[in-house]
């Protein structure tokens, strides 16, 4: 008696259904398609925030600049210069304009008599014959516009032996 | 409780999951990659975030520097720099400041009297340092103004700290401005100051001064022909 008998058939095979083996396969498709799109996005924004590549950005231009050495001393110290020129300009024009401004509404017959210019004021006297053109001048000096901050007033007004004497008071020049 | 795994088992396993084993890598190995490569690179970008403006912020001001300077003209920054040198010199020379006391008395109609000079060194480094002349002049009080006006005119820079003007003294005490070079930065990565308008209108009005070298002649000129004329002129 020969009789095959089929062991493996005897054997029940246990499998994953096939619908999980469907669902796994849809997982990992998804996760797979994810974890590249991440991959690209975590690439772009390392690659936008590198350090290396700015430094290396700056050792490029670095190296550009060092072919204007010359220049660029010139220019900063231009700038210095300039700056310091710009504030003894300033300070001189602002005194001296002022003074002039104050001068310039003086009528003929009024003479400038004396000018004590201080470090941030300003003590200017006029004479005159007459009393009248004293008058117009006061008149003048004050439509005179003062900067902020700066104060113009009559410190004296008095008769002497050849007429009448003015003097002015310039504060915060 | 003894945990076996034989190799049916392993087998029994194997062929259950046969079908799913691929996907199942893929999932794990995302997962790996997620956790262990990808958080870790992102957090350290984000965590160097402000490393990296300072860096950029760096970089944006070479590039700055370097769009600025390479527009710059030559000529023109030697000239200026010439001119701002001019009007405010390395070292006082005695030569210029007299030449410019001549040319603005001169031009002035002043006469100049007895004088003296006070060297004083600026005590922090960048500061101006200044040369001082207290001058005696002759002259009416308009003319003082005038001179004043002139010497303004002219290099080197100056200005007056006090006028006395009356009837007896008319005194003056000028200020004549130097400055040595300073070292400058050579950090490349510090921003190259750029002229302002103000710089500019500066820069303009300097280039109009005149020089005291060209102040020397007429002034001689001008102080002989006053002295012939009046006898108020000891200068």
């Amino acid at each position: 008696m020969n009789k095959d008998i089929n062991l493996a058939g005897t054997i029940k095979k246990r499998r994953l259904p096939d619908h999980k083996v469907a669902l796994f396969r849809r997982a990992a498709i998804i996760i797979a398609i994810v974890t590249t799109i991440f991959s690209i996005l975590v690439f772009i924004i390392s690659i936008q925030y590198s350090l290396s590549l700015a430094q290396s950005e700056q050792e490029k231009v670095n190296s550009r600049l060092t072919s204007y050495q010359k220049k660029i001393a010139e220019a900063r110290l231009l700038k210095d210069r300039l700056g310091q020129i710009r504030t003894v300009t300033v300070g001189r024009e602002n005194s001296f304009s002022q003074i002039s401004e104050i001068i310039s509404k003086k009528p003929e017959a009024v003479t400038t008599d004396s000018i004590d210019l201080g470090e941030n004021s300003l003590i200017i006297s006029f004479k005159s014959t007459s009393l009248s053109p004293m008058k117009d001048f006061i008149t003048a000096i004050k439509e005179i516009k003062i900067a902020q901050g700066r104060q113009i007033k009559i410190s004296e007004l008095k008769t002497a032996p050849e007429g009448y004497t003015l003097s002015l008071y310039v504060k915060g020049l | 409780m003894k945990l076996t795994l034989d190799k049916e088992k392993i087998l029994e396993l194997y062929d259950y999951y046969r079908y799913a084993l691929i996907p199942i890598t893929v999932i794990v190995v995302c997962i790996l990659i997620t956790l262990f490569l990808l958080l870790p690179q992102l957090l350290s970008t984000f965590g160097n975030r402000a490393r990296y403006d300072i860096e950029k912020s760096k970089l944006n001001v070479l590039n700055d520097n370097f769009t600025y300077i390479s527009s710059l003209d030559q000529a023109g920054l030697d000239k200026n720099l010439d001119d701002t040198s001019l009007a405010l010199p390395q070292q006082i020379s005695f030569d210029a400041v007299i030449s410019s006391i001549y040319y603005a008395a001169a031009s002035s109609g002043v006469g100049v009297g007895d004088f003296q000079f006070n060297l004083e060194q600026g005590t922090q480094p960048g500061t101006l340092s200044s040369l001082t002349v207290d001058l005696k002049v002759f002259a009416p009080a308009d003319n003082v103004l005038t001179f004043v006006k002139e010497l303004y005119k002219i290099y080197p820079l100056s200005s007056v700290h006090t006028i006395t003007v009356d009837d007896k003294t008319k005194e003056l005490s000028l200020v004549f401005y130097y400055k040595p070079f300073v070292s400058v930065i050579s950090d490349n990565s510090v921003a190259i100051p750029k002229l302002t308008t103000a710089d500019q209108a500066t820069l303009q009005e300097i280039s109009n001064w005149k020089q005291p070298e060209s102040a020397l002649a007429p002034a001689a000129q001008a102080t002989a022909s006053a002295s012939s004329s009046s006898s108020g002129f000891p200068f």
